[in-house]
C-alpha cells in the first residue's frame, strides 16, 4: 500500500460520493449537483452512496428530544391554515413548510390556482425549455414573477409513482427547489414560491422525483427539461 | 462490534410497525404520525443534535423535520426506501441546511451531559443494520484510521472538506486526497461485496 504522504495519481472521481455525504461546498458542489441533474448514471450513484451511508445512522446516539418539540408540532398542526408564525430569515421556509402542513390537515387544496386555465399573455419571463429526449422541440415555459408561478402547455408525460418538480439554477449555485406541477387544464403549473424572484438568466429545470418531490432537498432524479429564463 | 442479528422475528415485526406507522402518517392519520415520532425521534434527534450542536436550533429543526415527515409520508414507498434511512435522511440533510445557513463554526461536541446514554443497540439501530448487509461496516473497516476517522466525522458532523481540514490541521488539499483516496477504496469494496 502506498503511503499517505507520497506524491500520488490524480484524485478519483468519486463526486457521486462527495455530494452524498455533503463534503462539497462552493462551485465544487454546485457542478456536482448540475451533474446530478444532466447525468442520471451520476444521480443513481449519489442515491446509492446515500443508502450505504444511511446504514452508518445504526452507530449514532439516540437522544430524547424534550416534551416541548412534541407540543410545538402538535400546535402547527392544530392551526388554521392561514396563521404560521412569521419566522424572520431562514427559518421562512419553516413556516411555509407548516402552513402547507397546516392547510394539507385542514382538507384544504395546497395548490390551487386561481386563474382560469390560459397562459397568461402578460407573462413577464419564458424559457425555452429544451427536452432531454433531444426529439421533442423546445418547450416554452412561463414565469409569472407577480404570481410567482410557472406555468408550461401540458399534458406532461410525468410517470406513474413519480412527481415533476421545478429547480432554479442561478449560474454557478445549486439548484433551489420549487414546486411540483400540476394539472390545470391544458397546462401545467409549479408554484415559484421559496424564492422572491428568479433573475433573467436563471436555468429552469424540471426533474423526475418521488412523489412529493425531493426528499433530500436536491434532484434526485433524471432532468427532464431545463432551459435559461428571459425577459420578453 | 455491533450487535449481531439475533432477534429476526422481533426485527421484521418492528420494522412493519413503522412502515405501518409512516404509511398511514401519509393518509394524515394524526395518531399514527404520533406513534412514529414516538419511534424514531430520539434518533432523529441525535442525528440533529450532533451536526447542529446548538440545543434551541436542533430542537427548531427536529420540528421542521416532522412537520416536512408530515407532509411528505404519502411519498414513501415502503418496497423502495427503508423506514428509518428515509427519516435519518430527512433528519440529516435539514440540519446541514441549518449548519451551513448558520455559518457555524466545526462542531465541537456537546459539553452537556447526555440526556441518553445508552450503550443497548435500540430497536431502530438492529432495523438499520438488518436492512444493510452491512457491507459499507465492513469496507471502511478496511481503510486507514485517517480516511475512515475523516468520512464518519463528515457523516455523523456534517463537516465539509474545509471543516476537516481545520479540524485536523492539515492542508485542504491533503484532506481532499485522503478522503477521495478512501472513498474510491470504499466504492471498489463496495463494488466487489454487491
Amino acid at each position: 500500500m502506498q503511503p499517505t504522504d507520497a506524491p500520488f495519481p490524480p484524485d478519483p472521481d468519486v463526486a457521486a460520493a462527495e455530494l452524498a455525504l455533503g463534503l462539497l461546498e462552493g462551485d465544487d458542489r454546485a457542478a456536482a449537483l448540475r451533474r446530478q441533474l444532466a447525468d442520471p448514471a451520476f444521480a443513481r450513484e449519489v442515491q446509492h452512496w446515500r443508502e450505504h451511508f444511511a446504514t452508518l445512522f445504526a452507530g449514532s446516539q439516540e437522544r430524547v428530544p424534550p416534551a416541548a418539540v412534541a407540543e410545538r408540532i402538535e400546535a402547527h398542526l392544530d392551526r388554521p391554515a392561514s396563521g404560521p408564525v412569521a419566522a424572520p430569515g431562514f427559518w421562512r421556509p419553516l413556516a411555509l413548510a407548516s402552513s402547507l402542513a397546516a392547510a394539507a390537515l385542514a382538507g384544504v387544496l395546497v395548490l390551487r390556482p386561481s386563474a382560469t386555465p390560459v397562459i397568461a399573455p402578460q407573462a413577464q419571463m419564458v424559457a425555452a425549455m429544451a427536452l432531454s429526449d433531444g426529439k421533442t422541440a423546445p418547450l416554452a415555459a412561463y414565469y409569472d414573477p407577480a404570481r410567482k408561478i410557472v406555468r408550461m402547455p401540458g399534458p406532461m408525460p410525468i410517470p406513474a409513482g413519480r412527481s415533476a418538480q421545478l429547480w432554479a439554477i442561478a449560474p454557478g449555485h445549486a439548484p433551489v427547489p420549487l414546486g411540483l406541477f400540476h394539472v390545470v387544464g391544458n397546462t401545467v403549473v409549479a408554484e415559484a414560491k421559496t424564492v422572491q424572484e428568479i433573475p433573467a438568466g436563471t436555468t429552469l429545470a424540471i426533474s423526475f422525483e418521488p412523489i412529493g418531490g425531493s426528499p433530500t432537498g436536491q434532484p434526485t432524479g433524471p432532468v427532464i427539461a431545463s432551459g435559461a429564463l428571459s425577459r420578453v | 462490534m455491533d450487535t449481531p442479528l439475533s432477534h429476526p422475528a422481533a426485527d421484521s415485526g418492528a420494522r412493519a410497525r413503522l412502515v405501518e406507522a409512516l404509511v398511514a402518517t401519509g393518509r394524515e392519520d394524526r395518531t399514527a404520525f404520533r406513534t412514529l415520532y414516538d419511534l424514531t425521534s430520539a434518533k432523529l434527534f441525535g442525528v440533529i443534535l450532533r451536526i447542529c450542536n446548538d440545543r434551541a436550533a436542533a430542537e427548531e429543526v427536529l420540528s421542521d423535520v416532522y412537520l416536512t415527515i408530515w407532509k411528505r409520508a404519502g411519498a414513501f414507498e415502503p418496497g423502495r426506501a427503508s423506514p428509518i434511512s428515509w427519516l435519518a435522511t430527512i433528519a440529516r440533510n435539514r440540519a446541514i441546511d441549518w449548519r451551513r445557513s448558520a455559518r457555524r463554526a466545526p462542531s465541537t461536541p456537546l459539553d452537556e451531559a447526555p440526556d441518553v446514554a445508552d450503550d443497548r443497540a435500540s430497536a431502530i439501530d438492529i432495523l438499520l443494520q438488518d436492512e444493510s448487509t452491512r457491507a459499507l461496516h465492513l469496507c471502511l473497516d478496511q481503510l486507514d484510521e485517517k480516511q475512515r476517522s475523516a468520512i464518519r466525522t463528515a457523516f455523523f458532523d456534517g463537516l465539509t472538506y474545509a471543516e476537516l481540514a481545520e479540524r485536523d490541521s492539515v492542508p485542504l488539499g491533503t484532506m481532499k486526497s485522503w478522503v477521495r483516496r478512501g472513498l474510491l477504496r470504499l466504492k471498489d469494496c463496495l463494488d466487489a461485496a454487491d
